[in-house]
């Protein structure tokens, strides 16, 4: 994404040779423009404009202010989403950080065997839909008879009640959101870590250095903008945590994995409260907003460096 | 003496080190195996489970290769009241022109925005980059709302219409044509080939590998995508596969867990195998889209 803005600034104005009629660039443009503005640009609006709203999806709008944005910062249950889409968005963005880490440095090792094959087999659950890898793991995590309590058994664990406890109903998202979503952090990896240059490696070895000493002071210092990069969309894609504990564990138990996504859903289509929702959404459009506008400083920064 | 002992020690010191390092290479390979394994192990499991005779998807201690297998699983699943099939076209359809409708409408935008000067670039830019950064999925409730004032809620069409105007797709392309040379377009225009035909002989077939790393990644999102059929598609008979998953999740008289798994496993099949021909593809699309 650092690309964006880098390349948005080099746009420059072209001289065209040979004349086109004008009119003949309609056809480029106007599709897309009016399908862009009907879909993109006018929810947005009517997001905003609604939210200060209250509407049951018939008759008039009722103006009640910032009545829905107060409504939203003091009810316990819309705050609980919130502290529960941080929770287990923390939880994958960790776990997808470290093995992605680790097995993007494992295959840029080239004293290991057949790298092409491990990548593919460590890519594939990125292809696969969100709602299979929750009936999978539905089953696997299973409290009584699931296959990843029997293989803890062996290592002394005893029987964890995965879906039926709060926290262990967390990690029971992050667990599967985490197995998928890591391909896309371990690309990320992969071409960070490939852009180090070897000669540093090479003087490291010179002066004696080991290889922990090396990932110390080499390569993680050179993937440190990776780093951030992936925490940055990590940080986004959180935010659309919805199918897994949708059809895993319905939100519960005890709410405490209803995402704030499911919580907005669910007062706008499933109770009518339109405008509730709306204000939910623009907070959200807002939250995204700002962090695409860190993105963008770091992307700025990058760039002068 | 001394001299000697020196030699010995050097060479003893030599073959540690020759074991270290078959030692190293070793356990580098066993850990990588190791998190195969892992990694690929639920995949195992959805297509051991999804050919287990039923009722003995759960039992205790889990069977890794089932005894006794059985195809019944995915007969059922095409015998049923709405059958597998009508599901899978539902998703074939929607994706087709899903992915067709993005690469066509944001190819040609991302032209525009690549090649051509017309009032307004300036603006449209900035809002296709506004659009591209604010992920869909939080702007549901809005988009159901204009989907149904325009009255096409509960429809196939409803499925694809809103996300042709691909903002991330057009800023891909136009990313992609700014590196295309001006000059196709020139011969082009001596010629006196119409703008359209320029777009569509000269420059789209240059521009194949970005077509391709974008189309991958949109399918994958949209086969795979949940939210936004859940919410506006009602019948039955129009949803889509992995929405199908979530209404043999909640159904009270199914069973047979065998039969989900069966299920998962055809939803997963044609993405698996389309990531397996075209990886590089998906790759530079991962990269270059940055969508997680």
């Amino acid at each position: 994404m650092a690309r964006v803005f880098q390349t948005l600034l080099q746009s420059r104005p072209r001289r065209h040779y040979y004349p086109y009629r004008r009119s003949s660039i309609l056809p480029f443009i106007l599709p897309f423009v009016i399908l862009f503005v009907v879909f993109r640009l006018w929810p947005v609006l009517y997001a905003v404009a609604l939210s200060f709203h209250e509407w049951p999806g018939l008759g008039d709008w009722n103006f009640i202010g910032f009545g829905n944005y107060t409504r939203f910062f003091t009810d316990r249950y819309a705050l609980l989403t919130v502290f529960n889409t941080v929770f287990m968005g923390a939880g994958e963005l960790l776990l997808t950080i470290v093995f992605g880490f680790t097995f993007a440095y494992m295959l840029s090792n080239r004293k290991l065997p057949m790298r092409g094959f491990f990548r593919t087999i460590y890519f594939i659950p990125r292809v696969v839909a969100l709602p299979v890898g929750a009936i999978v793991f539905t089953l696997m995590l299973h409290h009584e008879v699931g296959v990843v309590n029997y293989v803890l058994s062996f290592f002394g664990v005893g029987n964890i009640p995965w879906l039926r406890h709060p926290d262990f109903a967390r990690i029971a998202v992050i667990l599967v959101r985490s197995w998928i979503g890591l391909g896309f952090v371990l690309i990320y990896f992969t071409a960070g870590l490939e852009g180090i240059p070897d000669d540093l490696y090479e003087s490291a070895d010179i002066d004696g250095a080991n290889g922990i000493q090396k990932l110390v002071f080499i390569t993680i210092p050179m993937i440190r903008r990776v780093i951030v990069f992936v925490g940055i969309i990590g940080t986004v894609a959180a935010f659309q945590l919805f199918p897994v504990p949708y059809m895993m564990t319905a939100g519960g138990p005890s709410r405490a994995t209803t995402p704030v996504m499911m919580y907005m859903v669910n007062r706008g289509i499933g109770q009518n409260q339109y405008g509730f929702a709306s204000s939910i959404a623009v907070l959200l459009v807002v939250l995204l907003g700002l962090i695409a506008l860190v993105q963008f400083r770091i992307g700025g920064r990058e760039r002068n460096n | 003496m001394a001299w000697e002992n020196i030699i010995s020690v050097d060479s003893r010191n030599k073959s540690a080190a020759a074991w270290l390092a078959i030692i190293r290479r070793w356990s580098l390979i066993g850990l990588a195996g190791l998190f195969a394994l892992i990694m690929v192990f639920p995949l195992f499991w959805l297509v051991s489970g999804s050919i287990k005779l039923p009722g003995t998807l759960l039992t205790y201690p889990p069977t890794l290769i089932p005894e006794a297998y059985t195809f019944d699983n995915f007969r059922v699943l095409f015998q049923r009241g709405i059958p597998f099939q009508t599901f899978f076209f539902n998703s074939v359809v929607v994706s087709a022109f899903h992915v067709g409708g993005a690469v066509f409408l944001s190819s040609m935008m991302g032209y525009a925005l690549a090649k051509y000067d017309f009032p307004g670039k300036k603006l449209l830019f900035g809002l296709i980059l506004l659009g591209m950064l604010i992920p869909i999925q939080v702007l549901v409730i809005p988009m159901f709302l204009v989907v149904r004032d325009l009255g096409f809620t509960n429809t196939r069409t409803a499925l694809v219409l809103p996300f042709i105007a691909h903002p991330l797709g057009a800023f891909l392309f136009r990313q992609y044509m700014l590196g295309v040379p001006d000059s196709v377009i020139e011969s082009g225009r001596i010629e006196g080939a119409s703008e359209f035909r320029i777009f569509g002989q000269l420059f789209a077939p240059m521009v194949v590998p970005a077509f391709a790393a974008f189309a991958v990644v949109d399918f994958v999102n949209v086969w795979n995508g949940f939210i936004w059929p859940l919410v506006v598609v009602r019948d039955q008979s129009k949803f889509v596969l992995p929405v199908w998953l979530n209404t043999l999740i909640q159904d009270p008289y199914l069973q047979n867990n065998a039969m989900l798994f069966a299920a998962s496993l055809l939803t997963v099949i044609p993405a698996v195998l389309l990531f397996i021909f075209f990886q590089r593809q998906f790759v530079s699309g991962f990269s270059a889209t940055s969508e997680k």
